[in-house]
């Protein structure tokens, strides 16, 4: 479970996010909606312990952000990350890339590749495979290390309806508390829980 | 790693290029300084324990000393024998510098002959093979305007001395109007050197008596020469650590978006640094050793070239090549270690926005 206590973060002086507080449920699927600008993007990054609220605290089964210890750490066995864009790196395999963040789980990267339909992709560059192939490499690599929170920033932003929903579909199927940002209507309706931004507060 | 730089091959070939640049220059610049210092030193120790010059000149150049000395040093107890000798330089025929030795006539057997014969009389000169060479096998040469005839020609271990030409005290002293520059004592034991030169001292206020060793330790030219190599090779170094700081600080901004995915996958930061330290230090052994194969080319082809006469000469000895070693690996290290340590600093977001826009 991830609680969300008072929240706000600033840039200089001014206010992206301002006292958010809410919970999200362990296993469920959670959507944070609104337009651009809005600031799902910085709520993610809070959510995802990329960034520290500049008020407030966010609770982690119960733990604070603060006290979870060495956050690289809980980043790498707790957290998946997909971000709107692919971001492979160009210079790396397929396979290579899955297991940047965890060296030793090669048959657990090929598991996860024949579930997502590209284990033929294993020794491909990312400039040698399309759009939507390079977002189910994304997805294997933040699935890599069975994290307990998936945090997905647009996932689909780059994908055409097809690729979104086989995207969409794969992400509720995991056996974890999955986070997606998004402002795609269509998705949203689908979700266990909504979280609606608009100028930096709740809706 | 491999497929990281070769990914990055123009700024991986930046920094070959410059590092081993680096090295080059100074593998080159210490090998022939100290290639210099030792061959003077090698012709000094080889041919006398005792030096005896002038007081208070800065170089045996400028020294003036009586010859006649010679014949009150060996009748010191313990001396085998004392051997004046002049050195100079100055234009032989076509050549506009060479080096010129005056010396005794027991000192000739210290230049063994490759062809020839020794001088007999005055006006007659023995050459170095690099000048034989030079000016094509000469019967005669021009030595301040002044013919000598060429009776044979030497071959000389010491690399500097075959671009010289070796004439009998008597002519050098009109030439450079001087006794003689110093003289060389020959020890009947090197054990009993030091009441020997003590002796030396004392038969005339103006002259100064030295084991060989010790004025090869304290020669100011030698001092000059370590110093002014020194000080190059540290500027050429110092080149070398910039074009990497500089070179890595734009590859890692290149690279900030491939950082910033391994910051937000959870990846340490010290991970991060030791990856970019350990990229430089592979790329910086590689040009080690490209830098020392290219450096052992240039020294052969500089000993060998005739214009030079065989005075640049140099080796790379293990001490040079294991402090250099070692110099290059912590350059290379502090030269990565601040860009890397930056970029692991920065927010993995801001590194992702970075590196995407």
């Amino acid at each position: 479970m991830i609680e969300v206590k008072d929240v706000s973060q600033s840039y200089g002086n001014e206010e992206i996010l301002h006292k958010l507080s809410f919970t999200i449920e362990k296993k469920s699927f959670n959507v944070i909606s609104g337009e651009s600008g809005s600031g799902k993007s910085t709520l993610l990054s809070i959510l995802s312990t990329l960034l520290k609220p500049t008020y407030g605290k966010v609770f982690y089964d119960g733990i604070a952000m603060g006290d979870l210890g060495n956050l690289n750490k809980f980043r790498n066995q707790k957290i998946g990350f997909i971000f709107q864009f692919h971001y492979l790196i160009a210079h790396l395999t397929v396979l290579e890339n899955i297991l940047l963040a965890s060296g030793k789980s090669r048959d657990r990267a090929i598991d996860l590749l024949k579930e997502l339909g590209i284990e033929s992709l294993v020794n491909r560059f990312p400039h040698e495979i399309s759009g939507g192939q390079r977002q189910r490499v994304a997805i294997a690599r933040a699935l890599i290390n069975k994290p307990q929170y998936i945090f997905a920033d647009e996932p689909t932003g780059n994908l055409d309806s097809k690729n979104s929903d086989t995207v969409f579909s794969l992400l509720r199927g995991l056996d974890a508390t999955v986070i997606v940002a998004t402002h795609d209507k269509n998705r949203i309706l689908k979700s266990d829980n909504i979280i609606t931004l608009k100028d930096g507060y709740l809706c | 790693m491999l497929r990281s730089l070769l990914h990055y091959h123009y700024k991986t070939l930046l920094i070959v290029i410059s590092t081993t640049a680096a090295i080059v220059s100074t593998f080159l610049i210490t090998a022939l300084s100290n290639g210099i210092v030792q061959m003077y030193s090698q012709m000094l120790k080889t041919d006398g324990d005792i030096i005896v010059m002038q007081k208070g000149v800065a170089d045996t150049f400028f020294s003036d000393i009586n010859l006649s000395l010679s014949q009150k040093i060996e009748s010191i107890k313990g001396v085998a024998k004392a051997e004046g000798v002049i050195v100079g330089a100055g234009k032989i025929s076509k050549l506009p510098i060479a080096g010129i030795y005056g010396v005794t006539k027991n000192r000739y057997k210290n230049y063994p002959l490759s062809k020839g014969s020794y001088p007999e009389k005055n006006g007659e000169v023995i050459i170095g093979k690099n000048i034989d060479i030079l000016l094509k096998h000469p019967k005669k040469v021009t030595i301040f305007g002044k013919n000598f005839s060429v009776t044979g020609v030497y071959h000389s271990d010491i690399g500097f001395e075959n671009g010289a030409v070796v004439i009998a005290i008597s002519d050098a002293q009109k030439l450079f109007h001087k006794s003689a520059s110093f003289l060389l004592v020959s020890l009947e034991k090197i054990t009993n050197a030091k009441p020997i030169i003590f002796a030396i001292n004392r038969l005339k206020k103006d002259i100064i008596a030295k084991s060989t060793n010790d004025f090869i330790d304290n020669y100011n030219q030698f001092k000059i020469i370590r110093i002014s190599g020194g000080v190059i090779a540290s500027i050429s170094f110092l080149m070398g650590f910039l074009a990497i700081v500089s070179i890595m600080s734009l590859m890692i901004n290149d690279r900030a978006f491939e950082f910033g995915i391994k910051r937000a996958l959870g990846i340490s930061k010290l991970k991060i640094v030791f990856e970019i330290i350990t990229e430089v230090l592979a790329l910086t052994i590689f040009s080690f050793i490209l830098a020392y194969l290219i450096s052992l080319i240039a020294l052969y082809l500089l000993e060998h070239i005739k214009m030079f006469q065989g005075y640049l000469s140099g080796t790379i000895d293990s001490k040079l090549f294991w402090e250099l070693l070692a110099g290059s690996l912590l350059m290379a290290v502090f030269g990565a270690l601040v860009p890397a340590v930056l970029a692991s600093k920065v927010d993995p977001i801001e590194l992702i926005n970075r590196g995407q826009s």
